[in-house]
């Protein structure tokens, strides 16, 4: 608080005093109002750059919005097309078991008819049983002993001999694919 | 220029520059945050987009192998393919019969090679079949197989799930 003490002072003191004391008062003021504006200037900045970051966040939201709508559609339409390959690679995997099926069946067969013959060779999914006839019982442990090593698989068979001395054989041969 | 007005001025103004800087901190935060998931979404678009080119490829695939088409067409497209091994492999389709579903009962007569290559020619058939449950009767080079053949085709919905 400024102020100006005009007892004990003559009219020009006084009048001089007192005009000192405007002036004084005066710069207090304007100082006031520089470091007040200079304050509110910076408050006003500040207001500026948060309203531009606001808008900035709201043009990122709206942009956020738009591709995640996208994006949901665009992950429905992949995994359409995943179901798909899956289902087209599924059936190019059947078509070409045919050739395994063919190649088993020629190697079983092959396999067991040196030894006897094959009557019946039955093939279902993880394994196949074999019928056929043989005399030479060695001959017949030893292919089947061959079958076990070329499919890695176990067979249980059963043997019957019969009166001219030729054995029935049938067995069932689990595979292991490799 | 009241002390007490400049003061509380200055207090306001220090108070409302606090609060600005504070909220902008956390805009920048979050604008920080949705630009990550804005890079994110571009990125999963762009795979998505890759994944849409492939599907072209996939859609002809099971044209190719008829996977879509109607029970009564694959039949027909099996039986032709059929009658043409059997007639490349000199093997006779002795019978034909249509089973449950997609399975159908198929009975061939031939030389052993022949029907053993007869039966490997199912691979490039243009309908995906696999064949199980082989019956072979093998006499004196002379061999009938009876086998099953499950035909894949795609289920109603995914058949006509139109994909871009």
């Amino acid at each position: 608080m400024i102020g100006v003490d005009f007892r004990n002072r003559g009219p020009a003191e006084q009048v001089q005093e007192a005009i000192t004391g405007l002036f004084v008062r005066a710069r207090t003021f304007r100082s006031g109002l520089i470091v007040i504006g200079i304050l509110f200037a910076f408050v006003f900045f500040e207001a500026i750059r948060l309203t531009s970051a606001l808008s900035n966040m709201q043009e990122l939201e709206r942009q956020r919005d738009v591709l995640r709508i996208k994006v949901q559609n665009i992950q429905i339409q992949v995994k359409a097309i995943s179901d798909r390959r899956a289902a087209l690679l599924a059936a190019l995997e059947r078509r070409r078991s045919n050739v395994d099926l063919a190649t088993t069946i020629a190697a079983a067969s092959d396999l067991v008819a040196t030894s006897m013959a094959l009557t019946q060779l039955r093939v279902a999914p993880g394994g196949f049983e074999v019928e056929g006839r043989g005399t030479n019982l060695t001959d017949i442990r030893a292919s089947l002993a061959r079958l076990e090593s070329m499919f890695d698989g176990s067979a249980t068979f059963e043997l019957n001999r019969d009166e001219m001395g030729s054995s029935a054989v049938s067995f069932r041969f689990d595979i292991v694919r490799k | 220029m009241n002390f007490a007005f400049l003061a509380f001025s200055t207090l306001i103004a220090f108070c409302s520059l606090v609060g600005f800087e504070s909220a902008l901190a956390g805009v920048d935060t979050r604008a920080m945050a949705l630009t990550l998931e804005i890079a994110a979404q571009n990125k999963a678009l762009l795979s998505g987009e890759s994944a849409g080119r492939s599907a072209i490829s996939i859609e002809s695939g099971i044209r190719r192998l008829h996977l879509a088409d109607s029970p009564r067409q694959q039949i027909m497209m099996l039986f032709a393919d059929l009658e043409a091994i059997g007639g490349r492999r000199n093997v006779k389709i002795t019978s034909f019969r249509h089973e449950v579903n997609t399975r159908y009962d198929v009975t061939v007569e031939g030389e052993y090679p022949a029907t053993l290559a007869a039966l490997a020619d199912l691979s490039a058939s243009h309908v995906a079949a696999q064949t199980s449950r082989v019956l072979f009767d093998r006499a004196d080079g002379h061999v009938r197989a009876a086998f099953s053949l499950d035909v894949f085709r795609l289920g109603d919905a995914s058949a006509h799930n139109h994909v871009p």
